[in-house]
């Protein structure tokens, strides 16, 4: 019982296993995408930025790099964004298209929220790029471009200045007749002209080198490098501007005269300098900030889009999430109760839920659970019904095999007296064919009332408690056959009876001889009885005559007496078993039983002070078909058997009524009553209850309500005392 | 669902007709392509052209790092097989101004080792250091490495822009080949 009860369960258990398991590698397939992008993602940026860096100068580095992080990222999550917008929108009209319980409504939630949140984000970030955008122009409007501008101008014409006072000074030195100076006096010709013309260099340079050098005390002043010497060569003059160690800046003007190139060299004070420097590193600076004010929108954008996206990819997530979390338990409720309606109550809704879904998932599944059992129960019962089932069904076939091979004859009636079971004994006992048989087919045989008889009083509410005889015809002469009704089970809605039909003519015959020789021995006794008073009142007589004496006469006269009264009880004894065994032949006659009744009553009148005998009539019929002379002699006696039943006081009620088919007599009386053990017997010839009597009164009204084609039983009467019913048939 | 595919048609093809537009025939390139064979030292000339457009000369007058990055490539040619690489070189030439001293000073480097520095207030000298090369020591065929129908091809690639205002993207041009040469001489 338990392994089939469990076997239904382990399918759909093994499923939600399968289920279980599924969801859990879909899980881990979807971390190690993810993982495995993520991976992609990060190695392509570093391999694209460590290529980037290598060509970056430092100083570019940190603007390339936030741009590129920036715009890299961006990219990645313009990516992401589509690819979970499509895979939603695909995803859910998918959904959709297939009818999924829930997608209307998600694709519902998750519109709204995209849109609630898309709307105010672009409009922010359009609003908030346009005003960044305008403020970067701005930045760069033409009063700034035009002040940076001018003092690049201006410090371009102090150095313009600086440098023509240095070529000038190249110049007038390129054209000192420095052949007529000895060599060894050259440094110092040009160390007075240096002084002369106030400059803080001269130098003289031959085919590339320089021959002589005068400067300053506080000046580091290297040799020309050979691009400035090559271009002086190559375009007749040339200058070179050095940022010094002390910050100032040195002017070197070169000029080209045959093959010497003579250079000049003007020192501004790291004061001035530093003003110059500032001045040519903020114009740098703009111009760079200019060049790059693509770059500067861009990654104020790029920041900006960041951020929207971010927050888009956050509400589309969040949306997806918030309509999955409401969704999830509606399909799974939808997909649950569709597998309940399959017929798998073992479905249950695994979705954690806290909310009012939660509650609903809750319900739903103790309602699941509720079937379960109930379904389980139902299994049950069908089970241990069609154990029943089996069983009955023995034993309806033993039933069968039973009432096939008895010789008891059984009939079942239902409640409308229709008859549903007759086996073959009963059959052929009662001489019915193979067909059905019907009541209306028993009521068409007369001799067949009493059983008749007996399913309608059955039917009104009277139900013999003892068996009935039913004598038929037959060829041997008659057959006597007993009937006992048993009405089936009361707990039965379709009620009905049984009747048990057993050929007692054997039976009967036998308890005949036996009563007829029992009645040769009361017969002998009671003639016995009679023969020993006479014996010894004749001897008496005999004696006084051989005698003699005064007292002979009364002797003779009171043992005559004697022999008279026993010969006169042996001969009514004679009478009475002289009429009972030939009774009168029987001559019906539409009789008004009432009146017959009354008549038979009215012989006790008076008989016993303290018994009172009445008549009870509810016949509706005026005459009934039957020997006056005969029934009279029944009712008298058994009122007479009530009268001594009664005892000195009591009551005797003479009922009649009507039933199916017939009219009832009934003679009820609130004597001792009859042992249960009695019953049997005491319609039998011999038997009798009194002290003094042949026992044949009963015997002989058994025999009178039998030749009327009647029955009697005797039953308890209520609250004492005994009743004998006597049915006969109308006509 | 036949909507959708005819809307991802159309998008395609105004991709393609954009990504076509974008191939000017006037774009930056290779020009000329010269390998001279010394032994086997493998020297190279070329000149980019088409790169110097406004915003480039405006980037280096700024004074920002304006670099062009070359992709140099040593093949062997086989007529009825797939060419056989054989060695690669970077070769990169960046020039920066310095507002103060107002020069351009133009770096090159090969592979990342520094290769020649030169200083010219000259813009024009700068821009021509940077898209114009000669006698560039590229390669050196090694003993037992294959020195017949070898040939170069090189590329040039430099920052040129933004997509939808935000992508920085590189201007690269196509590759070009070099004539067929061989390598004589024996190892030094």
């Amino acid at each position: 019982m338990t392994g089939e009860k469990s076997s239904p369960d382990r399918p759909t258990s093994r499923r939600a296993t399968l289920v279980a398991e599924l969801k859990r590698h879909r899980n881990e397939n979807r971390l190690v995408v993810f993982l495995a992008l993520a991976v992609l993602v990060v190695w392509s940026a570093v391999s694209v930025l460590r290529q980037r860096a290598e060509e970056m100068e430092p100083a570019t580095i940190t603007r390339g790099l936030l741009l590129f992080v920036l715009s890299y990222l961006n990219v990645t999550l313009i990516a992401a964004v589509l690819f979970v917008l499509c895979r939603t929108l695909i995803k859910v009209w998918l959904e959709r298209r297939r009818g999924v319980l829930g997608s209307q409504f998600k694709t519902r939630l998750l519109v709204t929220y995209v849109g609630l949140a898309a709307i105010p984000i672009g409009l922010l970030f359009f609003t908030a790029t346009g005003f960044l955008q305008r403020s970067i122009d701005r930045w760069f409007s033409s009063p700034v471009r035009e002040v940076v501008g001018r003092a690049r101008s201006v410090e371009d014409m102090a150095e313009r200045r600086i440098a023509e006072v240095a070529f000038e000074a190249a110049r007038v030195l390129s054209r000192l007749p420095l052949e007529s100076v000895a060599a060894k006096r050259l440094p110092e010709a040009l160390e007075n002209f240096r002084r002369e013309q106030r400059l803080d260099s001269a130098e003289i340079y031959r085919r590339g080198v320089r021959e002589t050098a005068a400067a300053a005390r506080t000046l580091d002043v290297p040799p020309l490098p050979a691009e400035t010497l090559q271009a002086a060569q190559l375009h007749g003059d040339a200058l070179k501007i050095e940022v010094q160690r002390d910050g100032s800046h040195l002017f070197r003007a070169a000029r080209r005269s045959g093959d010497r190139v003579f250079a000049a060299g003007i020192r501004v004070p790291p004061a001035d300098a530093r003003a110059m420097r500032a001045i040519a590193s903020a114009w740098s600076d703009y111009q760079k900030l200019e060049v790059q004010k693509p770059s500067i929108k861009a990654a104020n954008v790029s920041t900006f889009l960041l951020i929207t996206l971010a927050v888009l990819l956050a509400s589309i997530w969040t949306g997806m999430t918030l309509a999955r979390r409401i969704t999830e338990p509606i399909a799974a409720l939808a997909e649950s109760t569709r597998r309940l309606r399959s017929g798998d109550f073992s479905s249950r809704v695994d979705v954690a839920a806290n909310d009012e879904l939660g509650v609903l998932v809750d319900s739903f599944n103790s309602m699941a659970a509720g079937l379960q059992q109930a379904r389980d129960a139902t299994l049950r019962s069908n089970e241990e019904l069609q154990e029943i089932n089996r069983r009955l069904e023995m034993e309806r076939r033993l039933l069968s095999t039973v009432l096939e091979s008895v010789t008891t004859g059984v009939l079942a009636f239902d409640a409308a007296g229709r008859v549903t079971v007759a086996n073959p004994a009963a059959r052929s006992l009662l001489s019915l064919g193979a067909a059905d048989v019907t009541l209306e087919q028993l009521r068409s045989r007369p001799e067949l009332v009493p059983l008749v008889s007996l399913v309608e009083d059955a039917g009104s509410g009277s139900v013999p408690s003892s068996p009935r005889e039913l004598i038929l015809p037959s060829e041997a002469g008659e057959r006597r056959l007993e009937m006992a009704l048993r009405p089936l089970s009361a707990a039965s809605e379709r009620g009905g009876w049984v009747v048990a039909v057993e050929d007692t003519t054997h039976v009967a015959r036998e308890q005949k001889l036996a009563a007829w020789s029992e009645v040769a021995r009361r017969v002998a006794h009671e003639i016995k009885n009679p023969l020993t008073p006479i014996r010894l009142s004749a001897e008496r007589i005999a004696r006084r005559l051989r005698a003699g004496g005064p007292d002979l006469a009364e002797t003779i006269e009171r043992g005559t007496k004697v022999i008279v009264d026993e010969v006169s009880f042996l001969k009514s004894l004679v009478d009475e078993f002289s009429r009972f065994a030939r009774l009168p032949e029987m001559r019906p006659e539409p009789v008004d039983l009432g009146e017959l009744a009354r008549s038979a009553v009215r012989l006790f009148e008076g008989a016993r002070d303290g018994v009172q005998v009445r008549v009870e009539s509810h016949l509706s019929r005026n005459r009934v078909l039957l020997d006056p002379e005969q029934m009279k002699r029944v009712l008298i006696n058994l009122i007479d058997n009530a009268l001594e039943a009664c005892g000195p006081a009591g009551e005797i009620t003479v009922r009649l009524s009507d039933r199916a088919g017939g009219v009832t007599l009934e003679v009820a009386d609130t004597g001792r009553g009859i042992p249960p053990r009695d019953r049997e017997k005491l319609f039998l010839p011999d038997f009798t209850t009194k002290g003094r009597g042949t026992g044949l009164g009963l015997a002989i009204v058994s025999r009178i309500v039998a030749d009327h084609n009647g029955t009697i039983r005797v039953e308890d009467n209520r609250p004492r005392g005994a009743r004998f019913i006597i049915e006969l048939p109308a006509a | 669902m036949p909507r959708l595919f005819r809307a991802a048609l159309v998008l395609c093809g105004l991709l393609a007709a954009a990504l076509a537009a974008g191939q000017d025939e006037k774009g930056p390139r290779i020009s000329q392509l010269r390998v001279d064979a010394r032994g086997r030292d493998v020297f190279l000339g070329f000149t980019l052209a088409g790169a110097l457009n406004p915003e480039l000369a405006r980037k280096i007058e700024a004074g920002l790092e304006t670099a062009i990055r070359y992709e140099i490539r040593l093949y062997r040619r086989y007529p009825y097989w797939f060419d056989d690489f054989i060695e690669r070189r970077k070769y990169r030439a960046a020039a920066t101004y310095d507002p103060v001293t107002r020069e351009y000073v133009v770096d090159e480097t090969i592979d990342g080792k520094p290769l020649r520095r030169t200083t010219t207030r000259d813009f024009a000298e700068a821009a021509r250091l940077l898209l114009t090369r000669e006698n560039l020591l590229a390669f050196h065929v090694a003993r037992g490495q294959t020195t017949r129908n070898l040939y170069v091809q090189m590329r040039a690639s430099f920052d040129a822009g933004y997509v939808f205002t935000i992508i920085p993207v590189d201007s690269r041009t196509d590759w070009k080949k070099s004539k067929r040469f061989n390598v004589h001489g024996s190892e030094k």
